[in-house]
């Protein structure tokens, strides 16, 4: 299982994280069946270190993400599970 | 700590623009007291008389007189009526003590109804003259979720001489009570559809001015709500004690402030795993030992719209039972207590100042003051600690 964890503070939510929410929805559903989604508060990344929505997939962090980006993020990551 | 929420309502006499009844609520140190009277006839004069009686009363309470001197004090202070020649207005006074003591005192007006768990309570009243006016007291003890209903005596004669031949009447009165109150615990929906069906006895012409007024009992009249990061990070554990330990509703508001109360408790953060449609505010969650957390600032912002659409209290605005953010939910929190603690964190974060984001979002403090005066001005005890 893949366990994605998405922050929803209040900059990571105004630069978009509900959006990425939904672009996992819109995955295949054999991807979507081995994704445990949650949601965080603030990881504390977003001051200078890193640029919101961050999203931290099992235990790694990605940041700057859209819709798109998160897709292929995923798609990659379920890939190289195989 | 008992005390209450408190909602009422009314319609006026046909044809009338103000309303003959009249209610005050005051918040004392060790109760809560919630005045009716209905003023004799109807219109501007019965609308004087009320206000009158309960501006006295209220008055007196505070300064601790007894009741058979308040009364004492009414039947010779109020204007007398030239036609009838007499100075004339009921009164009801409800008194919540803080230990679940409540004292019921009636002068002519039905006697309250009472809603103990799922069954109606009748109280023993004891009765005594005073100036000839026969006065009925009765004492007894409520808890958490219990319901006291105080009317003018237009609601139980509604529909008398029209549709129903002489009058709603107190029993029918209370069995739609009963029954309103089995599909809904909500004040506001229990008050308003039996002023509705009472408008609609009238046939939509009150023949006289009806009030009521619902009473729902609780035990947590205080809140606490922790915003913020406290400036000095060693001061952190300090603070969240004493957040939690304190006895009342409590809310997180922030992200950053539920991970330094999750760090120190070791109590994880449930986010409830739902986006509020609109995606309009990031989703709220649940911790152990506290009541609500949500997200800071843009939660806080939505709060004071929703406190500056209230003009006078906030049942004013309608919230929906189900699918409602974390500023909807503080609200209702808020309407049902009496007083509230801000505990506000001064420390700034960086982000805050992004050119990225759509507006300066470093303004937690104007916003708590901005939500503190709308507060007051709705009723609320609020007070202040930065930290």
């Amino acid at each position: 299982m893949m366990e994605i964890k998405i922050c929803v503070g209040t900059t990571c939510h105004l630069l978009g994280s509900s959006s990425l929410v939904e672009a996992i929805n819109e995955l295949p559903e054999e991807i979507k069946t081995k994704i445990t989604l949650k949601y965080s508060t603030c990881f504390d990344k977003c001051q200078q270190e890193m640029v919101p929505p961050v999203v931290n997939i099992d235990g790694e962090f990605f940041d700057d993400l859209n819709p798109a980006k998160m897709k292929q993020l995923i798609i990659e990551k379920a890939g190289e599970d195989h | 700590m008992t005390s209450a929420v408190v909602y009422d309502k009314n319609l006026n006499k046909q044809n009338e623009s103000v309303c003959g009844d009249n209610v005050q609520i005051k918040k004392l140190t060790d109760s809560k007291i919630i005045i009716l009277s209905d003023g004799l006839g109807s219109g501007i004069k019965a609308s004087i008389l009320s206000i009158l009686t309960t501006e006295i009363i209220g008055t007196l309470f505070e300064n601790k007189v007894p009741v058979e001197e308040i009364v004492d004090t009414i039947t010779k202070t109020l204007p007398v009526c030239k036609h009838r020649g007499i100075a004339y207005s009921t009164f009801t006074i409800i008194q919540i003590f803080s230990n679940g003591v409540v004292k019921i005192v009636n002068y002519d007006n039905p006697d309250p109804v009472i809603i103990k768990g799922r069954m109606v309570y009748e109280p023993k009243y004891t009765e005594q003259i005073s100036n000839n006016k026969r006065i009925r007291t009765a004492i007894f003890n409520l808890q958490e979720d219990d319901f006291i209903f105080a009317m003018s005596d237009g609601l139980v004669h509604a529909g008398i001489g029209n549709l129903l031949d002489f009058g709603w009447g107190t029993d029918n009165l209370i069995n739609c009570l009963m029954k309103l109150k089995a599909k809904s615990d909500d004040l506001k929906h229990i008050v308003d559809d039996l002023i509705e069906i009472t408008y609609n006895y009238y046939e939509e012409k009150p023949g006289d001015d009806s009030t009521l007024i619902g009473i729902k009992i609780t035990e947590k009249p205080r809140m606490f709500v922790f915003t913020g990061p406290p400036l000095e990070k060693k001061m952190d554990r300090h603070y969240v004690e004493e957040f939690l330990n304190q006895n009342g509703t409590r809310v997180i508001c922030g992200g950053t402030t539920s991970n330094i109360v999750s760090r120190i408790t070791g109590n994880e953060l449930e986010i409830q795993f739902r986006m509020t449609r609109g995606n309009d505010l990031p989703p709220y969650g649940l911790m152990k030992g506290v009541d609500l957390v949500t997200e800071g600032v843009l939660t806080l912002q939505k709060l004071n719209k929703l406190l500056d659409s209230c003009e006078k209290n906030m049942f004013e605005y309608e919230v929906e039972d189900e699918n409602i953010d974390g500023a909807h939910k503080m609200f209702v929190m808020l309407r049902n207590s009496d007083e509230i603690d801000f505990t506000v964190g001064r420390k700034v974060n960086a982000f805050y100042h992004n050119p990225a984001l759509p507006f300066d979002m470093s303004i937690r403090s104007s916003l708590i003051r901005d939500i503190t005066g709308n507060l007051k001005r709705l009723g609320k005890i609020v007070t202040i600690q930065y930290c």
